[in-house]
């Protein structure tokens, strides 16, 4: 497996508050990475080391095989990245703002942004200071996709999207990036288009990561089975590999698994029951309970 | 937390059947056993979240993709193919979407696209003949009658799972499961 994106005990420290904390991810390439996390769990601060625009405190990091901290001007020429809040010079005009980025990256494709930008119906005469925040994300979309990058970084994309652009923007990362092979990683709030888009996703809570998975085995692995059994099950029951919480609920149990669920399932099938139930969990209840509750991590 | 409001609670004797029959019916509608009840309809305003529909020649095809369920998108096309294709909608020949093309239309990631394809090649519901397209196969495609019955046993089993948690007799289910059976012929005869 080839990795687009590799970090080893990633940290960043702000005086003393560890905002990323011995972080290790593994992202392939050809996948679209969901990188998940409440609100100042670290995604940002971890995409600016990635990028190298922040320094880590400890650590290392590798983009497309390059170094973060020595290689990170050779990497931004590579990638195309788009930031949570895109900060733009206002007293330019789209035009001279894309005239201005073009310069930075060899690879730049001018066919590329008439395509978007006539796809976005985007008004590329009139002033950034006057574009409504949707509009700004779309430029900022645009400059990142121009220089057709083999890999693309976005931090929120979509969040200032309406419906319809946020379908019509995750259709361009389909069409024109993961049909070719190439690499997204991005991090979002919106669950409901990680959920459609991304083949893997990683949990980050207070900068360490809680969990790292592909999409297909979280959905098929993490399940909740309810159960009420005749007898109580014998002592050591429970302890599987594989269960992650047994609660009890009334007469019953309710057993949170997140691996070798058919197994589970099996051995509390064969359990003489009243009632046994498999309770699915889509990607919200998961990040509820990854990274939702204070006091289990 | 959000298991604990899954609690039992009352429900009249409309939403049980809204909840249970369409389940079964559109079941036995894909394997043709009751080809009478058209029930389709039922189905579809239950699941639908997205709709596709593919014309080709004048054959439709509908995805009704849920993304946020809790089965995985790969599984839900496979399983949406294999009924069509074993409950007649689709012929031996018939031309599916690219991947590129389901992927667009959908709004999914294509590689979860190829990954149901390259399942349904495996199991011979479909061929995929590079640089010309994907089709369903000439050979037999129907459901082995074991997975038909697998697949109702499930369904049947989720109706008694319901009527427990809401403490009803057997008598009573009956009483609604002929109700829910009567109805959906009615409306199969007027559909016809």
């Amino acid at each position: 497996m080839v990795l687009a994106v590799e970090t080893i005990n990633l940290t960043k420290e702000f005086n003393s508050f560890k905002a990323v904390d011995g972080l290790n991810l593994q992202v392939p390439e050809g996948s679209v990475f969901g990188f998940l996390g409440p609100n100042g769990s670290g995604k940002t601060t971890t995409i600016r080391m990635l990028l190298g625009i922040t320094k880590p405190t400890s650590g290392e990091g590798k983009v497309l095989g390059l170094d973060i901290v020595k290689d990170s001007l050779n990497i931004r020429a590579k990638i195309g990245y788009m930031a949570e809040v895109p900060e733009m010079y206002g007293y330019m005009t789209g035009e001279e703002l894309i005239r201005f980025c073009r310069g930075f990256y060899p690879s730049w494709e001018d066919g590329l942004v008439k395509k978007y930008s006539e796809l976005f119906n985007l008004p590329l005469k009139n002033k950034i200071s006057s574009l409504s925040k949707g509009m700004k994300s779309q430029l900022a979309l645009i400059i990142a996709l121009a220089p057709n990058p083999s890999l693309l970084i976005l931090d929120e994309p979509t969040s200032g999207l309406d419906p319809i652009k946020r379908v019509q923007f995750l259709n361009i990362i389909m069409k024109e990036i993961v049909g070719t092979g190439k690499t997204v990683f991005f991090s979002s709030h919106l669950l409901s288009d990680v959920e459609r888009v991304c083949d893997r996703v990683a949990f980050i809570k207070n900068g360490r990561l809680v969990k790292t998975d592909s999409m297909d085995k979280l959905k098929t692995q993490e399940k909740i089975i309810r159960a009420v059994f005749q007898k109580e099950p014998p002592p050591g029951f429970f302890e599987k590999p594989g269960i992650k919480k047994v609660q009890r609920e009334g007469n019953g149990y309710l057993i949170s698994v997140e691996d070798n669920f058919e197994e589970i399932f099996e051995a509390c099938k064969k359990m003489p029951n009243f009632l046994i139930e498999v309770i699915d969990q889509n990607l919200e209840d998961l990040f509820v309970a990854y990274v939702g509750g204070d006091n289990d991590v | 937390m959000v298991i604990m409001c899954q609690q039992p609670r009352p429900l009249d004797t409309r939403e049980l059947i809204i909840l249970i029959a369409p389940q079964i019916f559109s079941f036995s509608l894909h394997f043709g056993h009751l080809k009478l009840f058209n029930l389709h309809g039922i189905f579809i305003a239950h699941c639908i979240t997205v709709i596709v529909q593919q014309e080709r020649r004048g054959m439709k095809l509908h995805f009704y993709l849920q993304p946020s369920s809790g089965v995985p998108i790969y599984k839900q096309i496979i399983k949406q193919i294999k009924h069509a294709a074993a409950g007649g909608l689709l012929s031996a020949g018939d031309q599916l979407p690219s991947v590129r093309e389901l992927s667009e239309d959908l709004t999914i990631n294509p590689n979860t696209v190829s990954k149901a394809y390259q399942e349904l090649e495996r199991d011979g519901i479909i061929e995929i003949i590079h640089g010309v397209g994907t089709f369903v196969s000439k050979g037999n495609i129907f459901m082995e009658e074991k997975e038909k019955e697998g697949l109702m046993k499930n369904a049947v089993k989720q109706l008694f799972t319901e009527a427990y948690h809401l403490g009803f007799s057997f008598e009573r289910l009956k009483g609604l499961f002929l109700e829910a059976y009567e109805d959906a012929a009615v409306k199969g005869r007027k559909g016809d």
